[in-house]
């Protein structure tokens, strides 16, 4: 009973958004053929689906390329990055030297780096992953630090009496712990992620979404800049999505503990 | 549906297994005689796990926890704080002494100091003639800490696992205890599905299951609310009355601290210093009734009128 409650009640938090984006669409719709807007400046809806369904392969195979960018990024942070949180939580040397840094490399203008970086590295997928990895490493690093931090003084205690050592601390309990703090930033990660590739794509690339959007710009191709607009959303709310799929199949207490 | 009946109508119908009286049957495999009694004479589980016998000796080789003139101070120079000044307290084998003052009276600190995860400034701390005490003595904090992710019969191998007892033979010792504290069929279940009394229940068999030479509460029920906790006093008492491991309590519940000791240590405020130890002669098992008897009411007037010139010895150095 409960179930089927909860359910319904989603469905209907659900409607009252696509009601008003419906809304929108058509307001926008009427307002482009009405206006007689240039559909160079202002494409309607229906000249961006149209769009999407025309371009499809290519917007497939260029949201592909995109996609291996972002993950091979996102699984550097997410590796790279929790061993650096453990680092900067079990040494107070190596917190205080790179901390700073991390927060640093926060500060560094991606619109002057990437070009850069291209010039660096070509336009393969080296310099994307790169961007991908600088946008997402600081807030993975910085929620699992805070996830291994915030372990209950008590409990390292208690474990301190049962004649733990600092590495049984550390998997026992403060790894399991941290779990949700470090999904909360590969969430945040996720989305920044996609947009980092994108970017770096946009500077030069041979493939991907960003250059796709860069060549449609040329070409005064404006439905298509908006179709793979789309495709990013999707793109970003599907990882996401899968993101917290992934979580509630790994920390199955948390989402019970929250739900 | 399952828990709540065992949180209330469960409890209080909750009896000692009986088998647990009956002399136990030696091992299949190490069918020895007097293999079932350790060196102290205490009666061993199947799986090793240590048991009080019935019989009461207090002597000096009996000695489970020592605590010789210590003293702790925190902080340096003018900013020093005496928490404790020179605590002197034996707690023999099968003994079970609480502690009892006012709150900020040194009597955490005493118990960390035991437990090994502060040393004293001054006085020397031995738990079995050894001073060292970390993984040797089983801690229960006022919060009962189970790892959200481990089920209740995982929460209690915790101690076992990290002394490196493999994950079977730990579940296997751990199983036995929650038949006697009648937590049978919990043992699957996760923490957050578990009552405030069930978890702490859980927590002390976790606290049992380090197998450390003397056991330290630390108000274990404060957190609880007032039917509860009279429900957890009782069941503590059941099983304690089984496995005897020398305890030391803390608490703020005078009722509480006589009903379940053989000793009462009173402690003066800040800082710290036993006031008065008090003997209480009640036979065990104990009832409920003894809480009414004239006896019962003279020792706790005792503690109430030391609790009460411990401040007032406070507000003259004041």
């Amino acid at each position: 009973m409960k179930e089927v409650k909860s359910k319904h009640k989603s469905t209907s938090e659900l409607l009252l958004p696509i009601l008003f984006i419906t809304l929108m669409l058509i307001v926008w719709e009427v307002y482009v053929r009405a206006a007689g807007v240039d559909q160079t400046v202002l494409p309607s809806p229906s000249r961006i689906v149209a769009a999407l369904w025309y371009a499809r392969s290519d917007l497939l195979n260029n949201t592909l390329y995109t996609l291996l960018e972002t993950a091979i990024g996102l699984i550097i942070s997410i590796i790279v990055g929790s061993f650096l949180a453990i680092l900067i939580d079990i040494s107070k040397l190596v917190d205080r030297t790179l901390y700073p840094v991390l927060v640093v490399s926060q500060t560094i203008p991606m619109v002057a780096l990437a070009p850069l970086l291209v010039l660096w590295f070509g336009f393969g997928l080296a310099p994307k992953v790169i961007v991908v990895v600088l946008v997402t490493f600081f807030p993975i690093v910085v929620a699992m630090v805070d996830g291994l931090r915030s372990t209950d003084r008590e409990l390292i205690k208690l474990l301190k009496t049962m004649g733990a050592n600092r590495l049984q601390t550390l998997t026992k309990v403060q790894l399991p712990a941290s779990l949700p703090y470090l999904f909360s930033g590969i969430k945040v990660g996720v989305t920044y992620g996609v947009i980092g590739a994108i970017f770096g794509e946009y500077v030069g690339a041979y493939q991907g979404l960003g250059i796709l959007i860069q060549t449609a710009k040329n070409s005064f191709r404006t439905d298509l800049v908006f179709a793979a607009i789309c495709v990013t959303a999707l793109l970003s709310i599907g990882l996401f999505w899968l993101t917290n799929l992934v979580e509630r199949k790994l920390i199955p207490w948390h989402a019970k503990a929250t739900s | 549906m399952r828990i709540r009946e065992l949180g209330s109508a469960g409890l209080r119908g909750w009896t000692i297994p009986r088998e647990l009286h009956r002399p136990l049957e030696p091992e299949p495999g190490n069918a020895g005689a007097g293999n079932h009694t350790d060196l102290f004479g205490r009666r061993l589980l199947p799986d090793g796990f240590l048991f009080g016998s019935d019989q009461d000796m207090s002597t000096e080789d009996n000695i489970a926890i020592e605590i010789i003139g210590v003293s702790k101070v925190f902080g340096e120079g003018a900013m020093a704080t005496k928490a404790l000044d020179s605590v002197d307290l034996t707690v023999y084998d099968r003994e079970f002494v609480s502690l009892i003052g006012p709150s900020g009276c040194g009597k955490t600190t005493l118990l960390n100091i035991v437990a090994g995860v502060e040393e004293p400034t001054q006085g020397r701390v031995l738990v079995g003639s050894s001073s060292h005490r970390l993984g040797h003595v089983s801690y229960m904090p006022q919060k009962d800490l189970l790892l959200p992710w481990r089920t209740a019969l995982d929460n209690s191998i915790l101690g076992l696992e990290l002394k490196g007892v493999d994950k079977k033979t730990a579940r296997r010792r751990a199983q036995e205890l929650f038949r006697l504290a009648g937590l049978e069929g919990f043992e699957g279940v996760l923490p957050s599905k578990l009552s405030g009394g069930m978890r702490q229940r859980v927590a002390f068999i976790r606290t049992l299951c380090c197998e450390g030479r003397a056991m330290l509460l630390d108000e274990p029920f404060a957190s609880l609310d007032a039917l509860t906790r009279a429900d957890m006093q009782t069941w503590l008492m059941r099983v304690w009355d089984e496995i005897k491991i020398p305890t030391l309590l803390v608490t703020h519940d005078i009722e509480e601290a006589i009903w379940l000791s053989d000793r009462v240590v009173v402690f003066t405020p800040r800082p710290g210093r036993i006031l008065e130890v008090l003997d209480v002669p009640f036979v065990r098992p104990r009832t409920l009734d003894m809480k009414l008897t004239e006896e019962f009411l003279a020792i706790k007037r005792e503690i109430m009128e030391s609790l009460g010139e411990g401040s007032k010895v406070k507000t003259q150095v004041n």
